[in-house]
């Protein structure tokens, strides 16, 4: 344990094991990741106060719709990922149980997460596994997987090991999330037909099912996506479920069917009653309190599939977007004293730009145009277009994704989980999407409609617009998968964010970003004192060359799934930036002149800044 | 011998007689058919003959109504009565009348002159048929489902009633007995265009855009030229996302008919889906030009300059739409969320709070229905049927409702007692009437 007055670390990725690397483009890799964490340097000028919150918001200063300073790329770096799943060690798949009977549940997939489980600062993989249903067919068993992360490009399954060997729930969403501030990842998993479950991460590489000990049962309710959020910023992690449907058991589910002769089909949401979302407050000592009704979460009635948190109006307090299935979208507004208010119509995000509810499915919230205002993507239905918002005024958002191109580039698939990130660094976040349908007999009855769908690749153009580059690029985009779970992270610390996704009833993937002459780039570790550990909720500003991007270390966003908790940015050529952390205790920590390509470690009000080696050991 | 030279004669003889009783046979059955199609005939001569005479009264009366010329209607329902003076027993006579004063809305002397109809013919199937319909205009749904029940007892084959039934059963969101009832009836008449598509338009609800289509297809096969019967063709494309297709449709459509507007709205939207903006917006305009009041072209219209962010325009376009169709609740979204960019918040507000309390009944409704569609045989699902539409006040959908709940369940003892109460309120409110 290090002591609380060793105020700030900067830790550089170790990558001690790249010696062992397997393959020589992975050794090319990791000698590169070494050589990056070699150069270790001093932080100068790091400065914090304790008090005053940044205001992060929309400064009503800032009139320019995209960033005036965008001249970091002239083109388009057309993106290279390499499927690596095979090479990795990773040999997952998902599980659905599909039955002739057809039950919703079987449509839905389950999520992926990257989570740095032991803490040695490379990133783990956690996938998440169905269950056999009465009718359904699974190979083996079926339980989730924790695959560790061996430094060299390769992983492990520690499944077993880890405790997590179980196959009796039929899992959706997974939220990663140090709740109880011991310093290691705990991980909550929304289920459907039975509870959800929170793991403890005993940190011995072993995890605990403490829901019982947590509360956090959901009710039996059919839980989807959930993020940890400290929404009264007490410095606690509290969690929030989205629910789907009024669906408790298999009896639950209405049959439905393509024609008169009784062929069925699987089901819409519309045949089902709404549910309403969960919210857990952390009331210490590994408890939890079902506060959704007293916050007023539960006074909105919808069929919920994603969750992304930001805080749209710079109060500092995080807010919540939902994407929800044919009925209106939410976003609940935080009003700083426990409660929230549903301000989804008002606020114009509620519905798509032709008065229609999405078919939502993924959702992402983040400050795309380096303008300090918000954008949010909310993953649709085939035909229906992904819907891409920007806000245009304090708490107004008008849905752009015709005049953005992403809502034609989508207008051909289903969309489910989606993500903004800086494939190529050139400091702007761009947007990957991953598809397929939910009927596996579309085909049949609409020649035209696939069921394996493209995976696509939006290339941030900086101006407001967008440009598919991932189908262009081909493979693995042009593979035909049924996507579901995407999540984000860098898994071998080389500053260039790589990609998992989890196929309904079909193999995991692993996407390594080998994108060449990408930019320069930092990514934040942060560690709370007062906040929470993890710094979940703090909101990163970093300028560099005349841009300035925002970031906030969130869980959730996506399609049940969980990207890196660490930020991401890209910097283009520039390699001096200014970085701004809004921590949730209200503490502003400011840092000048941070080594670029690096993994930084921060400690809530670094008071000096020091660095170490990523990898060696996880600040304490 | 004798035999053995006899046996030849005979046998040409029996040979003979057999070719002959073949022939009468052959011709006999052969005659059948042919007396069928006679029959067939005959009774289609009369039946057409009766259906004209009604349509023409209809039509004439139609054109009265429509062109509000007091006189003619005043004139067409006098001869139409002069007619029933003339000839009481004549029950073709009360058949005109009632067709008259069905179409000009006069609901209970309709039904008076059909019922006479019938007592001078009972068991008419043009009568029984009048009878449906009229009941059905006067929202006597139940009565008239037993109606046309009646008619297809008697006469499966009665396209009118095969017709006015299936039309019900869509209204009511029975796609699946919709499916049931044509798909017999089409197959007996496969040349019967419009039975088609009704046929398709029940497919279409049902989701089924494939079987949709291939009726439309089929249609377009049987009645290359009469282009408004099949041009649904396009909304069903629209449906399955296949714009080009739609638009392709749309162009043969017009060609025909340059200025059918019904037909410039999907096609409209076909581009608007596309995201061929600017056409999709030269299509609305075109169609306003020939009928300026469309409203469902002013709103379309406006979700298109929404789009091109002309804001201004989408605004107008909707308030002119608000105003002309205020029970389109979409509206009170999109002229509401304008609001909001404007800053006008109060009026916004209204808008807003309006259409979100349409849209927990519409949601629910939305559920019900489908749930309907695919599980037809569900009691409970029309039994929560009947009571949303008892929330909103529609008694007569919500009788058929419970009436079906008993079909389904003669031991419903919630939907038995809410039939009572629901029909007595009903005959209570008549009486005071």
């Amino acid at each position: 344990m290090v002591r609380a007055n060793r105020a700030c670390w900067t830790l550089f990725s170790s990558l001690c094991a790249a010696s062992r690397s397997l393959s020589a483009s992975t050794l090319r890799r990791s000698a590169l990741a070494v050589a990056a964490a070699l150069m270790l340097a001093s932080i100068q000028g790091c400065s914090s106060s304790p008090g005053g919150r940044a205001t992060n918001g929309i400064p009503g200063a800032r009139a320019a719709k995209t960033n005036p300073a965008r001249s970091v790329r002239a083109h388009v770096i057309p993106p290279h990922f390499v499927d690596v799943t095979k090479a990795a060690g990773i040999h997952f798949r998902n599980q659905n149980s599909p039955t002739p009977r057809k039950y919703l549940i079987e449509t839905m997939g389950a999520g992926c997460a990257f989570i740095d489980y032991d803490g040695d600062g490379w990133q783990d993989i956690l996938l998440l596994n169905e269950t056999r249903i009465p009718g359904g067919h699974v190979t083996g068993r079926s339980t989730m997987a924790l695959y560790h992360n061996n430094h060299n490009g390769t992983f492990t399954d520690v499944t077993h090991a880890a405790g997590l060997d179980r196959e009796s729930f039929y899992a959706m969403g997974v939220a990663v999330g140090d709740y109880d501030n011991d310093g290691h990842e705990d991980f909550y998993v929304s289920c459907v037909l039975g509870p959800g479950h929170l793991f403890h991460n005993e940190g011995n590489g072993k995890f605990k099912d403490v829901t019982a000990q947590a509360g956090v049962g959901n009710n039996g309710r059919w839980g989807t996506s959930c993020a940890w959020v400290d929404y009264d910023r007490d410095g606690k992690l509290d969690l929030f479920v989205c629910n789907y449907v009024q669906y408790r058991s298999l009896k639950d589910d209405v049959p439905c069917f393509a024609d008169t002769r009784g062929h069925p089909i699987y089901c819409i949401p519309s045949a089902y009653d709404p549910s309403t979302c969960t919210l857990y407050h952390n009331e210490g000592g590994g408890r939890f309190k079902d506060v959704t009704e007293s916050s007023g979460i539960g006074a909105a009635h919808g069929k919920s599939l994603g969750v992304s948190i930001w805080d749209y109006d710079g109060d500092g307090w995080p807010d919540i977007f939902v994407a929800n299935d044919t009925v209106p979208g939410f976003l609940f507004h935080n009003e700083r004293n426990g409660t929230f208010k549903e301000v989804g119509v008002e606020s114009g995000i509620a519905y798509d730009d032709t008065g229609g509810a999405h078919s939502g499915m993924g959702i992402d919230a983040t400050d795309v145009l380096n303008n300090g205002r918000t954008s949010v993507a909310i993953a649709n239905y085939y035909g229906v277009r992904t819907s891409f918002y920007n806000q245009i005024a304090p708490g107004l958002f008008r849905d752009d994704q015709a005049s953005s191109g992403i809502g034609k580039g989508t207008s051909r698939v289903l969309g489910f989980g989606l993500s903004f990130f800086d494939y190529d660094n050139d400091g702007w976040k761009d947007l990957m999407q991953v598809n397929g349908h939910v009927q596996d007999e579309i085909q049949q009855r609409e020649p035209q409609t696939l069921y394996r769908e493209p995976t696509l690749l939006f290339h941030n153009n900086g101006d407001g617009t967008f440009q598919e580059v991932g189908l262009k690029s081909g493979a693995p985009f042009t593979d035909r998968i049924v996507g579901r779970g995407l999540a984000y992270g860098d898994i071998d610390n080389d500053g260039r964010l790589d990609v998992l996704i989890t196929p309904n009833g079909g193999a995991a993937r692993l996407w390594r970003n080998e994108t060449p002459n990408t930019g320069h780039w930092i990514t934040l570790k942060l560690i709370g004192v007062k906040s929470n550990r993890d710094g979940i909720g703090a909101m990163i500003t970093v300028t560099a060359g005349g841009i300035t991007q925002r970031e906030m270390v969130h869980s959730g966003s996506s399609y049940l799934s969980q990207s890196d908790l660490r930020a991401h940015f890209g910097l283009g050529a520039q390699k001096m930036a200014v970085v701004t952390i809004s921590w949730p205790s209200g503490a502003v920590d400011r840092i000048t002149d941070l080594p670029y390509d690096r993994i930084s470690v921060i400690r809530e009000g670094c008071h000096p800044v020091q660095t170490t080696e990523q990898g060696s050991g996880t600040a304490k | 011998m004798t035999n053995s030279v006899s046996e030849p004669g005979a046998n040409r003889r029996r040979k003979a007689l057999i070719i002959a009783l073949s022939l009468l046979v052959v011709a006999y059955l052969a005659l059948i058919p042919w007396r069928r199609q006679i029959q067939r005939n005959t009774d289609r001569i009369n039946r057409e003959t009766a259906a004209a005479q009604a349509r023409d009264a209809q039509n004439h009366a139609a054109a009265a109504a429509a062109a509000d010329q007091q006189q003619i209607a005043q004139n067409s329902l006098n001869f139409a009565r002069a007619a029933v003076r003339k000839s009481p027993n004549d029950p073709i006579a009360h058949l005109r009348l009632a067709a008259v004063l069905q179409t000009l809305g006069r609901f209970p002397q309709a039904e008076d002159e059909a019922k006479t109809m019938l007592r001078l013919r009972p068991g008419d199937k043009f009568g029984m048929v009048m009878l449906g319909q009229v009941q059905q205009h006067s929202k006597q749904y139940q009565a008239a489902l037993d109606t046309f029940h009646s008619v297809l007892k008697r006469y499966p084959h009665e396209t009118d009633a095969l017709v006015s039934l299936g039309l019900m059963y869509i209204t009511f969101g029975w796609s699946s007995q919709a499916i049931a009832l044509l798909q017999g009836a089409v197959a007996a008449a496969p040349h019967d265009v419009q039975l088609r598509v009704e046929f398709a338009l029940a497919y279409t609800q049902a989701n089924d855009f494939r079987h949709a289509e291939q009726q439309l297809l089929e249609v377009r096969n049987l009645a290359p030229q009469q282009s408004k019967l099949w041009s649904p063709l396009i909304a069903v494309y629209n449906s399955t996302r296949r714009y080009k297709d739609a638009i392709a449709i749309g162009k043969q459509v017009l060609a025909l008919d340059a200025n059918d507007v019904r037909v410039m709205l999907p096609v409209g939207q076909a581009y608007f889906e596309s995201g061929d903006n600017a056409s999709a917006i030269a299509v609305f305009q075109k169609a306003l030009t020939i009928d300026p009041t469309n409203v469902s072209a002013h709103y379309r219209l406006a979700l298109c300059y929404q789009r091109d962010r002309q804001e201004g325009k989408a605004r107008k376009e909707l308030e002119y739409v608000l105003k002309k169709a205020p029970d389109f609740e979409q509206t009170r979204l999109l002229l509401g969320q304008i609001y909001i960019r404007q800053g006008l918040v109060s009026r916004a507000s209204v808008l807003l709070t309006e259409y979100q309390k349409a849209q927990t009944a519409a949601e629910k409704y939305n559920r019900l229905s489908f749930l309907m569609a695919t599980r037809p045989n569900d009691p409970n699902s029309h039994y929560q049927m009947a009571e949303l539409y008892l929330s909103q006040h529609d008694t007569p959908h919500a009788i058929v409702e419970l009436h079906r709940t008993l079909e389904l369940d003669p031991a419903y003892a919630a939907a038995r007692r809410l039939l009572a109460r629901t029909e007595d309120g009903g005959r209570r409110t008549e009486d005071r009437t």
